[in-house]
């Protein structure tokens, strides 16, 4: 996944995004059992935060708005908790995922292309970085849980998925440079 | 125990993979997610590379549902059917209409836009306009502008794409007023300030009350009455100038006032309200100062000004063009 930065999307797009973004964010917070007004000032402090980046291409911005998104939820949910003395989720495990896009029917070759590098990308990690990295990503084990899991510190399955990370972005950044056939976003 | 309890001074993340090893961890509180968007909004660098790696990331748990088969597996295509099914209606037209966005474009304005409460203003080119908004605030817009208008439980929102306004702002403390134009944002309680958007380059006057001005580049920064402060379209703030109000208002009322300023920003502040663009012959022209207070709309008086005052003379230069020289004496 490469992103072009000299695509500068025009004020338009960008409002167009935010647009479209708003009320698909709404849903994708009350989902996590917040109410409608909290889910609301989330997506409301998170789309104005966006404004910051709205020279970046619409593919990036999507990924930064889950994730500041996702952390007001977590924080919000760890202020009530902390207020109720008590933990209806568990605050941490379920708030990870972004809604993916599902590709058209056209794209599927290529999304099962990208998958293919992603997979042979991950076979390639040392043991236990793959090993941390699955657990967590696959298996949705949170760190404590593979903290245990593993005997590990909580600390070192922080590094192990950082180092996972950083070498999967190395290897497949190598692999779209070499490949003939793979060709970023237009 | 007391491998996993986190240390108090731990060191922040300095790459875009630390940072989302870190945001995944349980020790991750508040105050690293402050330090997070201080580091994305640090550089576009920054937020591209963490984009990147977020994508990453969320495309690594696709594997998923291929659970180790082999690449071509058709768990994969049969994906897309399964996972739509789950989703309530509004939503799966909602990503609908964001994948038509992606690859033909135009279709999402039916599908999403009702979802949301929003006016837009729009004036034409020599046209102004006064909008008084539900809460009482009133906008003027200036020539050639386009702005969205969104209130919501706890922000009024303003997005100026283009063009120029002024707001007089009705006090509501619990629900801040924000302008956004460019990657900045002006924030503001009770209060009149303009917003002017320039060939990217953003300038906020303040007339009356306090403004908060943020940006990426420059952070925020708080602007004292009758002061202006530029933005360029990376955020980077100029040092803030004193501005005199009649000047600074004359626009709301069809008014241009310039005070010994460059013939080439009167040109452009003029050719903002008129189809018929005026040019200089030569550059340096540009550079000549002028004073006087003219009506927007009558470039015809602004032409005699500059002939009987400066020696200009103006010759049409082909459709919707008038070039001015320097008379041949």
């Amino acid at each position: 996944m490469i992103f072009i930065p000299g695509r500068v999307p025009s004020d338009q797009a960008f409002e167009q995004f935010l647009g479209e973004q708003h009320p698909i964010l709404v849903s994708y917070l009350r989902k996590y059992g917040i109410s409608h007004d909290d889910a609301e000032d989330i997506a409301q402090e998170s789309l104005l935060k966006l404004t910051r980046y709205c020279d970046l291409p619409p593919d990036a911005l999507k990924p930064l708005l889950y994730r500041i998104s996702i952390n007001a939820l977590r924080d919000l949910r760890r202020r009530s908790s902390v207020a109720h003395r008590k933990s209806i989720f568990d605050p941490i495990a379920d708030a990870h995922d972004i809604p993916d896009e599902l590709p058209q029917p056209e794209q599927w070759t290529a999304h099962r292309q990208e998958l293919a590098r992603v997979r042979a990308a991950v076979d390639q990690l040392p043991a236990r970085c793959r090993e941390v990295y699955l657990l967590n990503r696959i298996d949705g084990m949170s760190y404590s849980q593979i903290a245990q899991h593993c005997g590990i510190s909580v600390k070192a399955v922080e590094k192990h998925v950082g180092k996972a990370l950083s070498s999967l972005r190395t290897l497949l950044s190598v692999q779209a440079e070499s490949s003939d056939t793979y060709s970023p976003k237009p | 125990m007391n491998a996993s309890t986190p240390s108090p001074h731990r060191s922040r993340p300095s790459s875009a993979e630390d940072w989302l090893a870190r945001l995944l961890s349980p020790d991750c509180n508040a105050s690293d997610h402050t330090a997070f968007e201080d580091w994305l909004a640090e550089s576009p660098g920054n937020a591209l590379a963490y984009a990147e790696v977020e994508s990453l990331h969320q495309l690594a748990g696709a594997l998923r549902s291929g659970a180790g088969s082999s690449a071509a597996g058709p768990a994969l295509t049969k994906r897309p059917t399964a996972a739509r099914r789950k989703h309530a209606w509004p939503r799966s037209l909602a990503w609908a209409a964001a994948l038509v966005l992606g690859i033909g474009g135009g279709l999402w304005l039916i599908a999403d836009f009702r979802q949301v409460p929003f006016s837009q203003y729009a004036t034409a080119v020599g046209e102004q306009r006064h909008v008084t908004l539900p809460d009482g605030s009133r906008l003027v817009l200036d020539t050639d502008t386009l702005v969205r208008v969104t209130y919501e439980r706890s922000w009024r929102r303003i997005a100026l794409s283009r063009g120029r306004l002024q707001a007089d702002v009705a006090h509501d403390a619990s629900r801040p007023f924000v302008v956004t134009s460019g990657v900045g944002s002006v924030r503001a309680l009770g209060t009149v300030f303009q917003v002017e958007r320039q060939s990217g380059n953003t300038i906020v006057r303040l007339l009356q009350g306090r403004v908060v001005v943020d940006t990426p580049a420059g952070r925020t920064r708080e602007l004292y009455p009758l002061q202006q402060l530029a933005y360029d379209p990376a955020g980077k703030l100029e040092s803030p100038k004193s501005i005199d109000s009649e000047a600074a208002e004359s626009w709301t009322r069809g008014r241009l006032v310039f005070n010994n300023e460059r013939l080439a920003d009167l040109v452009s502040e003029f050719n903002r309200y008129s189809r018929d663009q005026l040019v200089l012959s030569e550059a340096t022209l540009g550079d000549i100062r002028v004073s006087g207070a003219f009506n927007a709309d009558d470039q015809a008086g602004l032409l005699a000004a500059l002939r009987q005052g400066w020696g200009l003379q103006a010759k049409p230069a082909g459709k919707n063009r008038i070039e001015l020289s320097a008379s041949k004496q």
